[in-house]
């Protein structure tokens, strides 16, 4: 008769025992919570929802015609920011012209009360022309060049033929200068007014 | 049933994908289940463990840093939570003498031996004391040190020994029967 075999290490049976369960659940059920449990949890825990619900559809249509006013709005300051450039422009080059055209009447006071303003207008031109993107010295330039007359010189200055206006577009130019040509040929009569002349 | 990996697990959760954190809670909750369950009296106070420790594993994930496996990590909330009832408990550590835990178990004692599985032994330890209970869980199973029982469930180290020493006689005592027979 063999002695039974007092099981005294209970530690070592509980320990392997529930180490070797399978990670299957038990048929019984006996391991396996029931369905509640996940339901109070996922209650109480965040998450990302995975549809869009009315409030949320409501709430884009409001944010998207808050966006659409705000642009609305913001367009024609786009706008005025965009020209703003142009007037940078001008505030540069006004003062050159400003200056350039004191040059000018300065001289020619001197040289006896002789002025042509009218000529001299079409230097300023150009540079009141509006053109974002061009460069702001080269008008500057055209312009100072023939001013820079010395005060003693002035006299010479006004013998001299007044300066050919520049048109600041060439096909004004050539059309100006097609209408001069074609004043400068004389008219010739018409045939048929001759012989009439030499019946009579 | 799709089987996911740990970092699969925690990205999806910690981006609140209700997909992944019922995916997680499938893949945990029956393991975790077991767990709670050696420390409760019964069914509905494992699932009240469950459930808190589930929650404090989605509220706490960010913290969980992928050193070591994640199931291991949500182990250690579990058994920490289910402490944690069970200090909530007035007679947490009251020592009872003379409780016959395993009467009307089992009617025979083939009936006893026949079901000699987890589900029994299961049922053996729920029928200590939440104190006994508790000490030789952390102690037998779970690993811990007589210091860190202290110092888990605030109690002295002399305390600690006593309750896994009365734990084990009587869950020796009902076993030892079963040998006999």
């Amino acid at each position: 008769m063999t002695e039974p075999q007092p099981f005294d290490a209970v530690d070592e049976l509980y320990r392997r025992t529930f180490d070797d369960l399978p990670p299957s659940p038990a048929a019984s059920g006996w391991d396996t919570p029931s369905p509640g449990v996940w339901d109070n949890i996922r209650r109480q825990i965040p998450h990302t929802r995975g549809g869009w619900s009315v409030s949320g559809w409501l709430l884009t249509g409001f944010l998207m015609a808050l966006l659409g006013m705000v642009l609305w709005r913001l367009l024609p300051d786009a706008e005025r920011a965009a020209a703003t450039p142009l007037q940078e422009d001008q505030a540069v080059t006004a003062p050159a012209t400003s200056s350039a055209a004191e040059h000018i009447q300065a001289s020619v006071p001197q040289s006896g009360g002789v002025s042509e303003p009218a000529q001299d207008e079409p230097l300023v031109k150009p540079t009141a022309t509006k053109r974002p993107k061009a460069p702001k010295a080269a008008p500057v330039q055209e312009m100072t060049l023939p001013v820079p007359v010395p005060p003693v010189q002035a006299e010479e200055a006004i013998q001299t033929p007044p300066a050919a206006p520049q048109y600041p577009n060439n096909a004004e130019r050539r059309r100006a200068e097609a209408l001069k040509k074609r004043w400068d040929t004389p008219l010739q009569p018409l045939p048929d007014l001759l012989e009439k002349q030499k019946r009579w | 049933m799709e089987r996911w990996t740990d970092q699969e697990l925690v990205e999806g959760v910690l981006s609140g994908n209700p997909t992944h954190q019922s995916a997680l809670y499938r893949q945990y909750s029956v393991p975790m289940f077991r767990v709670v369950l050696r420390f409760a009296r019964d069914r509905g106070e494992a699932e009240d463990m469950l459930q808190d420790g589930f929650i404090r594993v989605f509220r706490d994930m960010a913290q969980f840093r992928g050193d070591g496996a994640l199931g291991g990590w949500i182990r250690r909330i579990m058994v920490n939570t289910a402490l944690s009832h069970l200090r909530k408990q007035r007679d947490f550590l009251r020592e009872t003498g003379d409780f016959s835990p395993f009467e009307n178990l089992f009617r025979t004692d083939e009936d006893f031996a026949s079901r000699m599985d987890a589900e029994t032994l299961l049922k053996t330890l729920q029928r200590l004391p939440p104190g006994y209970r508790a000490v030789f869980n952390l102690y037998a199973i779970e690993g811990f040190s007589h210091e860190e029982i202290a110092e888990q469930l605030g109690i002295s180290i002399g305390t600690s020994k006593s309750q896994l020493f009365k734990a084990r006689e009587y869950l020796k005592k009902i076993i030892d029967k079963s040998y006999t027979t």
